[in-house]
């Protein structure tokens, strides 16, 4: 009887190769390629054939991918300190500095995960702002958006979560003051608080749970909500890119992923590692003296993200500085996708060269208007003093959100008046404005508040 | 139909808000001029009020207040001289006074104090406003006991004695005393706490803290509110002060999330609403024992007045009206 061998190989090793990588190398036609990154683990994200448009750069920026590959540095890099850190008020600290002068290579994983992390912060808001101003969360994108947004608050929280670990001053007291804007929620703030700090205030209890959440929960939420958002995508379709009033395309050009999407991912991701490694080799994470519970430093800042809110705690009473002002902001995000559109704006950079200069008009007025805000509200306007007779709920609360929303009512019509603009134009320009208003925000919180939150230079604040 | 209903309430918040200022606005001017105008029925009332007041001091220590916000001084100290009341406007202003052109075309220096008491008052005075000024006047110097501006806000120093309401103690008694200086609090006597305030009044602040529960004094309700900070429940605070006894006597308050701060004791632990009762005076002989009139008269309410050798042991605070 004669032996019927499969049809494999003769050669051992080619065998071996065969069982791990089925495709034959080089890829030499198109349908090899198309074949190979639908078989490919990782490159089946993509699909096999992508629109020729869709590869300009300046497009996306490139900004969603990335955010992925920050993700996956941060993996791996906490993943590598896993090993040396242990979550407890009395070895926390030691570690970080055992980190940064016993480990071998401990600082710069340290100096990494760190600036991944916040670096991941702005990228994904950043993705958010691109997919708003190229009208990609236009239907049937609209529950995608959702996905990003609460990506995005994901990453913050991550990020959040990791910024207590730590455990020195900085860390301490970032995360006292960003967790106390959680007992402004009425009826459930106080206990959410506690449930999340395992107790009335920071302490071991609080590190433990944000360990748990910080390399478990919340990282497997965002796994998750990665792959499920990277999946709409796929089946959403990306939205094709044209010039301001060019109308769109009747046929759009395909061209294979490979090589002209993966070529420019390897790239951009290669270039990216380099300038991250290249950062996180000269500038090391900041480290500051062990937390101490007793003693607060003057002033108590928030960390970075947080001080919009921490901004608006100066000049609104807590009810409406914490709760309703970012809820509502929260709620109009989401529910963005969900008013009506003009479909053919879609893939236009701010909609139109109309669009374009409204939205400048928009980023101007939030640029001059937010500090002249700030200003008089610090040095010249007293509501509460001016409205004696009224509780500050509503002198310092109601009253001053209504007069915003009036001036934001009249920005709206103005601008889309003067422009003639459409719906959608004058939409994008408030839209623009309250995004520059935060930012804006965040950068006097951040750099022009200096010892009891008063106003100063960036040169006095930050010495 | 629902955007109409929505800029409809924006407008009347606005509107609404505006009405209610301008009537808050309106109302302690009219106060104010009414006293102007009839000052001698007020000099009538107010010996007859004021010593009602010194038998109830805890309950009406608002009410002297006001009276020495509201009417014309009555009485003043040998130090601060007579009663000084004019209307002028600001031409300069620095850190402990203010130069005002009154009607007349002159100019004068009104004194304000230390820039730590009447600025943590927020109410901020500007150049070329008009202001209302009750205050002393010795003959080279012009004290202002209050300050009252155009929109009803009103900065109040002194009491109607004339008495500094950051320091207080300038005297009134029977028998002149010899001052003792305050000991001074020992840095490590300090010390701070954190915690969320679970509870909030007009004069206590209860905090969830690490170790448990802990209640705080805020002492005058007017002064510590007069700074401008709100305190709320859920309010992460951090309190500096020092123990007395079993009671935890603050200082200063932080909030931490916004970093303001409310004053209320010195280095020495006084009150800044009330004064030392330094110069306080007994009623007996000179140096001997006696009940003191612990340099009556400040805002302060209840305490100790232990200012001069007259061992003044009134119910007020260290500082406060002693009892007579």
């Amino acid at each position: 009887m004669t032996e019927q061998l499969d049809p494999r190989s003769e050669q051992i090793t080619r065998r071996i190769r065969d069982s791990i990588e089925r495709d034959d190398l080089p890829l030499s036609d198109d349908r090899s390629r198309m074949r190979y990154v639908m078989n490919n683990l990782v490159l089946h994200i993509h699909p096999s054939k992508v629109a020729r448009p869709t590869l300009q750069f300046t497009y996306t920026w490139g900004l969603g991918g990335l955010a992925i590959l920050l993700f996956t540095i941060l993996v791996v890099s906490g993943v590598m300190l896993m090993f040396v850190y242990t979550p407890s008020p009395e070895t926390a600290y030691n570690d970080m500095l055992a980190l940064q002068t016993d480990v071998q290579f401990g600082q710069l994983v340290r100096n990494l995960h760190h600036w991944s992390g916040n670096l991941l912060v702005v990228v994904a808001f950043l993705h958010l702002l691109r997919v708003f101003f190229t009208g990609g969360f236009h239907p049937p994108r609209e529950f995608n958006w959702v996905l990003g947004v609460l990506l995005l608050l994901l990453v913050v929280g991550a990020n959040f979560t990791g910024y207590l670990l730590p455990w020195d001053q900085l860390a301490y007291w970032a995360v006292t003051v960003g967790s106390s804007l959680l007992t402004y929620i009425p009826l459930i703030g106080e206990g959410l608080s506690n449930l999340i700090l395992g107790g009335p205030e920071v302490g071991a209890a609080t590190l433990t749970n944000f360990y748990g959440l910080h390399i478990a929960i919340i990282p497997l939420a965002m796994m998750m909500l990665i792959s499920f958002h990277i999946w709409r995508v796929r089946k959403d379709t990306l939205t094709i890119p044209r010039g301001a009033d060019e109308p769109p395309a009747d046929r759009v050009e395909k061209v294979t992923t490979i090589p002209h999407l993966v070529r420019i991912e390897l790239v951009f991701a290669l270039v990216m590692i380099a300038l991250i490694l290249l950062w996180a080799s000269w500038v090391n994470a900041p480290l500051e003296a062990a937390a101490n519970p007793d003693h607060s430093p003057n002033p108590a800042k928030a960390a970075w993200y947080f001080m919009g809110l921490q901004e608006l705690l100066l000049h609104f009473h807590p009810f409406f500085a914490a709760i309703i002002i970012p809820g509502l902001g929260l709620t109009g995000l989401m529910m963005l996708p969900y008013l009506r559109f003009d479909q053919l704006t879609e893939g236009i950079w701010f909609r139109s060269s109309k669009g374009r200069r409204m939205a400048l008009v928009g980023a101007l007025t939030g640029l001059l208007v937010t500090p002249g805000l700030v200003i008089l509200d610090e040095y010249f306007v007293d509501l509460p003093a001016l409205l004696p007779s009224l509780p500050t709920l509503i002198s310092n609360g109601w009253v001053p959100l209504a007069g915003l929303l009036l001036l934001l009512v009249i920005f709206y019509a103005l601008t889309k008046r003067l422009f003639r603009a459409t719906q959608d134009e004058a939409r994008l320009s408030l839209f623009t404005l309250l995004v520059t208003a935060f930012i804006v925000l965040t950068i006097i919180g951040v750099a022009f508040r200096g010892e009891g939150m008063a106003l100063m230079w960036p040169w006095e604040a930050l010495a | 139909m629902a955007q109409k209903t929505v800029i409809s309430l924006l407008v009347v918040t606005i509107v609404g808000a505006f009405i209610i200022g301008l009537y808050d606005a309106v109302r302690p001017s009219l106060a104010s001029d009414a006293a102007v105008e009839e000052p001698a029925q007020v000099a009538a009332v107010l010996p007859t009020a004021t010593a009602e007041i010194l038998v109830e001091p805890l309950a009406t220590a608002d009410a002297l207040v006001d009276a020495a916000a509201t009417t014309p001084l009555q009485q003043s100290l040998d130090n601060v001289g007579d009663t000084w009341t004019r209307d002028g406007v600001i031409t300069v202003l620095d850190d402990f006074g203010m130069t005002l052109e009154l009607s007349d075309g002159s100019s004068v220096y009104v004194e304000l104090g230390p820039p730590s008491f009447w600025q943590a008052q927020n109410v901020p005075l500007m150049v070329d406003e008009s202001v209302f000024v009750n205050g002393f006047s010795n003959g080279e110097q012009i004290h202002a006991a209050t300050v009252l501006l155009p929109d009803g806000a009103q900065l109040t120093l002194r009491n109607e004695t004339g008495q500094p309401l950051w320091s207080g103690g300038t005297g009134g008694g029977n028998v002149q005393g010899q001052s003792e200086p305050l000991t001074q609090v020992s840095p490590e006597d300090w010390v701070t706490f954190s915690g969320i305030i679970s509870s909030v009044s007009n004069s206590t602040v209860t905090l969830k803290t690490s170790d448990g529960p802990m209640t705080v004094q805020l002492g005058q309700q007017r002064f510590w509110q007069d700074q401008g900070v709100t305190l709320a429940v859920g309010d992460e605070i951090s309190v500096l002060g020092i123990w007395q006894s079993s009671q935890f006597q603050v200082a200063e308050i932080t909030k931490t999330q916004t970093g303001e701060r409310i004053m209320l004791r010195d280095p020495n632990n006084r009150p800044l609403w009330a004064g030392p009762g330094q110069n306080a005076q007994g009623s007996g002989n000179s140096g001997g024992q006696g009940q003191s009139n612990g340099g009556q008269g400040s805002s302060g309410g209840n305490g100790q007045g232990n200012g001069g050798n007259g061992q003044g042991n009134g119910n007020g605070y260290r500082g406060g009206r002693g009892s007579n």
